[in-house]
Parts: C-alpha cells; structure tokens; sequence
C-alpha cells in the first residue's frame, strides 16, 4: 500500500494505480474527457490536472497519466489548476461550440462559450483518442489512427482509404464522447447508389470511415445482425466452430 | 583487419598520419553541407582536372566544416614543412591559380584567409612548418585570429581537418584512444568520471548525464538500450549537421562508451531524414568502425558486444522529444507521452533506455581521454565544458563556434564579427528558448543563466536581431513554427497556438484591439503549466519574452497602427 495526499487528506492507494483512480475511488471529482476506464490513459484532454508536489518539485500534471508514489502531495483545484482547466474548456468550445456533452461539462466547470476574441470552428471531434485507442487496445484492428500534426490533426484510415482492417464492431462509435463517429445499419445498400448497383442487401456503413460490410442475416429469424467480416475475425481469433455465429443472439437463447 | 588492442590502433593510426599529412602536396575542399551549397563540388571537380594537368601527383582530400561558413567553399593547401594555407570563398574560376601557385610555393593573396602553423589545441601539437618564410609571415596565424583566441574547440576540433569518411584519419587525430581506455575501465568508473565532470545534457534540458546513465544502469532488465538523438529541427540552426557531416566517429565513440558503461548492447542513432549527407556519413563511419571491430561481437577483444543502427526520422520537430523520439523509432505516431515512467525506467521498447543528444555524447571521449578534473575546470560554476553554437541571423560572420560555458553573449557576438546593424535582440536557444534584449549582453553562457535571464541554453542555436528587424513579426513566424510543428496530441498546444498566431496576425496587420495583449497573455500563461511536452510548454516563449523587453512595440502596432521597424506593412499606417 501507498499513501499519498489528496487536498490535505492522507489516502491509501495501491500501487500501480493513477492518481485520477485514487481521487475517484474517494470521491474527488476531477472532470475529465479523454479518459475511459476500459482504455489506457492518454494524457490529452489536459482538463484532469492537479499540483503535484515531489520532493520540492512542484508541477503541473495529468492525474490520468500519474502513477501513485509513496509521499506525493497532490492538490485538486489550485489556481494554476483552474487557470488550465479553463483554458482547456474555452480552447475545446472554440473548436467545437456545438456538441451537447461537451457545452454541459463546461457549464458545470463555469464555461459556458469561448472567449469573444477567440476564432470559432465547427468541429465536433475533441480528438481525445477514445476511438483510436478502443480500435488498437480493445478490439485490436488498428483500422483508424490519428494523421497529420499540429492544427490540422484528425482521426481517420491510413491514406484516406477504404479500411481493410475495419470489422465493423462500432467500438469507435460507443465511445465517441460527442457522437461525431456515425454509424448505420440499412436493411437494402443499394439505395445508396443513385447510379444503380447489384443488390447488395443488408449492410452496415461505417460513414467514417468509408467502409461497407456485409451483415450476416441469422439462420432461424433471417434478420441481419453483425457485419460478416467481424464474425469471420472473432471467430477465428478464438477458434469457434464455423456454425457458431449461424444464430442471431435472440435465437440463440431461444435455441437454448 | 580487426582491432584487438594498442598495437592495432597504433598502426592504423601511422597510416591514417600519412594520409593527413603527406610527404607531397595536399590540397583539401570542405564539403559539408554549408561548402557544397556553395558551390565546393565544382571547385573540388575543377581542382581534380587542374591538378591532373599541372601535376599529377598532388593529393586532393575531402573535409568538413571548419567553422567560417561564411567563407565558403573553403580551400586548404597542405605542403610538408609548411605552414598550412587556408583560402576562402573560392570559386571554379580561381582555381587554376591556386593550384599553380600551391605547386610553386606562393600564396593567393587576395583569397587567402590564414596560415596555421601548427595543429589543434588537444591533440599532440603538431607543427607544419618551423621557420615561417616572410612571404607568410603577412597573412595572419590561424591561433592569433581575434574569433579564435575567443574560442575552445573540442567538440569541434576534427572538424574541417579530417575526411569523415575515412576513419584512418580520425584514429590519427586520437580517435578511439578513448573507447579503448574505456573498455579497460569497469562501467561505474567512467559512470563516476562522467558524473564528477559535471556534464550536463546537450538537447536543452540540461540534465546530468552520469545520473541519467547511473539511473539506466542500476535498473532492473538485462535488455537495454542507447538512443543518440541527432534530430535537429530548429529552423536556420546547424551546428549538430555540421558535426554529424564532419566528424560523425566522434560521436559514435561516445555513443560505444556509453552503451558500455550502461550495459547496452543495442543503439540506434536517430538522425532527420532532411539531413542525408549527416546520414550518408554516419551509416559510412558505422560500416568502417564494425569493419575494424570496434562495433559488433567482441569489440577491441573486450567480451563486449554492440551493434549501432541508423534510424532516420520525418524531420518533425516533436520527435527531438525524447518519448516522441522513442514512439518514432516503434513505429508508432511521434507523440510525446507521460513521464513517469522516464525511459531509463521504461524507454524503447518498455525497457531501460538512455536518451543522449549527440554533442553531449561528443563530449564523452573527451571526459574519458582527459579526465573528469581537466573537464571540471572548463566552464560556468554549473555548466561545465563547452558548447557548440550555431550563429546566425544579422550577424557578419555566420557559422559555427565553440566557446566555454560562462562565454558572455557579447563576446560569442564579439567572435561573430558583431552583428551588421545596432543589434536590437538576440535569440537564443532556438525557438523554445527566448529573445533577450541587447541590454542582457553580459549574460553568461550556461543553463541556469540563461534561463534565470527569461531565455533557454537550448541546443545552442543563437540568432541575432539587428535594428531592421520587427519583434511582432519575429514572434509572428515563431508561434507559426509551433503552431506546424506541434503533434497535435494536447489541447492547450494544438489549439491554444493557432489563437495566439492569429491574434499575432491581427496585431501586424494593423488589426489589433485594446486588450490583446493582456487576452493572448491570459493564454500563454497556463499553456506553460497546461501543455503534455516541452514543445509545448516552450512554444509561448518567442511570444512572452518579446512581449516582456519589447511591449512597446507591439503597443505601437496596436494603438498606432505603425511598425516602428518598417517590417509589418499591410494594413500600417506609412
């Protein structure tokens, strides 16, 4: 066990865990964006800073990065504290006024919209890598990554292209903070081809990321329910037999 | 052949000393990247075919950069017994005459720029000539020269005299007498003697580099690793080209020593991809050294193994950051992360890794040869040694010196030729470090003193600003670097820097608003506690420190519409 000190009061923590954990744990709120506990931390939101004082270094620090250390003193909502996690709030609504999550966490933090001077955008991307790192950690496709640097960053596929290591799971799209990553299921594809196209059945579009896969329709009810290409990879990842995905899940607990 | 020990060395070393020094003529070319943009290829193709027509047998040698860039291309004629002769600014067309008079024993006299009559400062002196002819004894001693008396090159002091592609000749100069007496030594001892010597790192942070190398060794895992971080990216800074391009076994000599004091047996060398001819001669050196045995299995018979790469990078200014540098060399994003862990803990690959700029690890054969006592009493009170700095912007003698810490900026603009107009600023520490105004002058060089002044040691890049320059439009094109260069990954950098830049913009083109400073100070301010890297944390600096010495001057672009300097001129009032 470890002690460390949370706003005056001595706390134990296990060792290995973050400095955000141990605050939750004890019911110290910190706001936070870009961190989910299922992923690992990122450190880019920049809204989960606290004061850490090591030794008699003190700095500025993201508790979802920090580990634990015997002896740290922590301090949750410091001057230098709110003045980053202000900033933090204005530069985020500057880039992106409208999604409803991130407007209700600034009012709650007091922000309510950037800086009259500050330019506006009309972004509804944060770029908090929750996608990203659900796609790598998580699922293990690694079908989206970030590209390009500095202001012009995005989340997107390799080269813009049509992403073969897509399986359509929608992990990206659950945990999109604001909802930007857009998902659709179509009973018949083909009406999206104005030009006219082969009947293509049942699909799921990954708007994002320009992918289209087919679904699976279910032996039993002959609803589609999953893209086949995520069945094929999950079940070979796991060795299933090649009639384990025949059944949607309804009909397989009928069946049962 | 293989070198096993002394005897090898020493052989390899007589025969690198005749290819230095000649029984015949021996003319040189400086072919680093600041002699080939000017024209040396030419001048030394020219040479070639003059040579072969007046006299066949003269020998023509390829070097680096000796320092007076501005002098470029640079043209030294080597005669046994004499002084040697240094030209500048040579062209194609002059060629012919040098070469006659080279052969015949006379002097170009208007392209002359020095004699030298005898060798460098550390290796054994080594004379060329004892009586100096009264025909030389008009054109000035190299030693004597007002900007070299000023400096100590150590770092530099194969620079412009070797081939950096012939390892024969850098062995001759002393090379890998260090390694050889290192491997001799037990790993804590030459950790101690980098420790005692006070060598603090090159890239910027200035941190210890025995603790650094103390941390990596006593940390658990078998596996470790050494990163030599030779990613320069500062816009118009050069000094670590010049060096990779001139003397890169000097570098790789530190690299081999500290990988056996921490107990790696795997390195890479990260070099910028915008730097092909530093990457040419590096992998050139590689190949040589593994040649000789002095990397791979067994090196120099000591039982110890180590194998160096090369990997190079885009060239984007974040991966000089040490976490970034690392997710490049994994193939991943260049995105800096969290420290804790710091990679002596956790670095490549999730195992203990050592992280040095490349002049630190220049530094470390010196320390070595000499000794951690000699090294202790060159420099400030808390920066020891010496720094390499790349001088450029207004000044009248761009190009690259080497001076002792605790060297005042005036006197490093002294050894420039002082600057072309009033001087006004200077930058130092390239764009992360910080613009002082010409009343900081008597500041000395070192880490602590420079940053107690409001500015940075940084790497070493120092550019002076003269009288015609605007300071909005210097912090303008800075913030505009950052605002490129930054990864992008956290939100105060990547989004706070284009707020600042365009504010910037505003205020030069005639723009500007009542309460923009005070607005773009309320920004800067937690971007330095808020931001994930160093980048970021410095990226405010060009801005803060110019608004600090001259806010004057911003307040007249904004309240008059004017620039002072006559820079800014959309949107200005004439």
């Amino acid at each position: 066990m470890i002690t460390v000190t949370i706003n005056g009061k001595r706390l134990k923590a296990e060792e290995g865990m973050t400095l955000l954990e141990v605050a939750r744990e004890y019911g110290i709120y910190i706001p936070t964006l870009c961190s989910h506990e299922a992923l690992k931390p990122y450190g880019a939101c920049r809204l989960c800073v606290v004061e850490v004082t090591q030794g008699s270094q003190v700095s500025i620090e993201t508790s979802c990065t920090y580990p634990v250390l015997e002896g740290l003193k922590v301090k949750t909502d410091t001057e230098k504290v709110k003045k980053v996690r202000k900033l933090v709030m204005e530069l985020l609504l500057a880039r992106c006024p409208n999604p409803k999550e991130l407007k209700a966490l600034g009012k709650e933090m007091g922000v309510e919209e950037a800086p009259l001077r500050m330019s506006l955008k009309n972004e509804f991307c944060i770029l908090c890598g929750q996608c990203v790192r659900a796609c790598h950690e998580v699922v293990g496709a690694g079908a989206i990554s970030f590209t390009k640097k500095g202001s012009e960053k995005k989340v997107d596929t390799p080269f813009h292209e049509t992403s073969e290591a897509c399986i359509g799971c929608g992990a990206c799209v659950f945990v999109c903070p604001t909802g930007v990553i857009k998902m659709r299921d179509v009973m018949d594809a083909t009406f999206y081809y104005p030009q006219g196209h082969d009947d293509l059945g049942p699909m799921r579009m990954m708007q994002n990321w320009q992918k289209e896969l087919k679904l699976k329709e279910c032996k039993a009810c002959g609803n589609p329910y999953a893209p086949e290409f995520l069945l094929e990879t999950l079940g070979k990842r796991v060795n299933l037999p090649k009639d384990a995905f025949d059944l949607c899940p309804g009909c397989r607990e009928v069946k049962k | 052949m293989k070198i096993r020990g002394d005897r090898e060395l020493n052989t390899i070393k007589e025969k690198g000393a005749k290819l230095l020094y000649p029984s015949d003529l021996k003319i040189t070319v400086g072919e680093a990247s600041c002699g080939l943009s000017r024209g040396a290829k030419a001048v030394e193709e020219t040479i070639l075919e003059e040579v072969k027509r007046q006299k066949p047998g003269i020998k023509i040698g390829v070097v680096g950069c000796n320092g007076f860039c501005h002098q470029e291309p640079i043209v030294e004629v080597i005669a046994p017994g004499k002084s040697k002769i240094t030209y500048g600014k040579v062209t194609k067309e002059r060629v012919k005459e040098l070469v006659q008079s080279a052969i015949r024993g006379e002097v170009v006299k208007d392209l002359v720029l020095f004699r030298s009559d005898y060798g460098d400062i550390l290796d054994e002196r080594i004379s060329y000539a004892t009586n100096v002819s009264s025909l030389l004894k008009e054109i000035p001693e190299y030693h004597s020269l007002p900007s070299i008396k000023k400096q100590q090159r150590y770092i530099l002091r194969k620079c412009g005299l070797i081939d950096p592609e012939n390892i024969e000749e850098y062995i001759a100069r002393e090379g890998y007498t260090s390694l050889l007496k290192a491997l001799k030594m037990k790993p804590r001892e030459i950790i101690k003697q980098v420790k005692d010597s006070g060598l603090r790192g090159r890239g910027g942070a200035g941190f210890s580099t025995g603790i650094k190398w103390e941390a990596c060794f006593s940390a658990k895992g078998k596996e470790k690793y050494i990163i030599c971080n030779g990613s320069e990216g500062e816009p118009g800074i050069g000094m670590h080209r010049s060096l990779l391009e001139s003397d890169p076994h000097s570098i790789i000599e530190g690299i081999i020593i500290a990988a056996y004091a921490i107990g790696a047996h795997e390195g890479y060398f990260y070099i910028r991809d915008g730097y092909p001819l530093a990457i040419k001669r590096v992998k050139k050196a590689i190949d040589e050294a593994t040649a000789l045995g002095l990397l791979g299995e067994n090196i120099a018979n000591s039982r110890f193994d180590f194998n160096l790469k090369v990997k190079r990078g885009g060239g984007v200014f974040i991966c000089g950051e040490e976490t970034s540098l690392i997710a490049a060399i994994e193939g991943r994003v260049g995105e800096p992360r969290q420290r804790p862990p710091f990679p002596v803990e956790a670095g490549l690959w999730s195992k203990p890794t050592v992280i040095n700029n490349l002049e630190t690890l220049a530094n470390v054969p010196l320390i070595i040869s000499q000794g951690s006592e000699w090294y202790k009493k060159i420099g400030s009170k808390t920066s020891k040694g010496t720094k390499v700095i790349s001088l450029t912007g207004n000044i009248k003698n761009p190009g690259l010196i080497e001076v002792p810490m605790g060297t005042t900026l005036k006197e490093i603009i002294e050894i420039g030729g002082g600057p072309v107009n009033k001087l006004k600023a200077i930058q130092t520490g390239g764009p992360s470090g910080g613009v002082l105004s010409s009343n900081h002058l008597d500041t000395p060089l070192g880490f602590d003193e420079l940053k107690n002044a409001g500015s940075l040691l940084g790497s070493g890049g120092m550019v002076v600003i003269d009288e015609g320059n605007c300071m909005v439009d210097v912090a303008r094109y800075f913030t505009a670097f950052f605002e490129d260069e930054s990864c992008g990954k956290c939100v105060p950098c990547r989004e706070g820097l284009s707020k600042i830049r365009e504010i910037l913009d505003d205020i030069a083109t005639g723009k500007g608003e009542e309460g923009d400073l005070e607005y773009i100070e309320h920004l800067a301010y937690p971007m330095q506690d808020g931001a994930a890297c160093a980048l970021g944390k410095t990226s405010v600096n060009p801005f803060l420190t110019t608004l600090k010495y001259f806010r004057k001057e911003y307040e007249t672009h904004i309240k008059e519409k004017k620039c002072p300097s006559g820079v800014c001129k959309e949107g200005m009032m004439k």
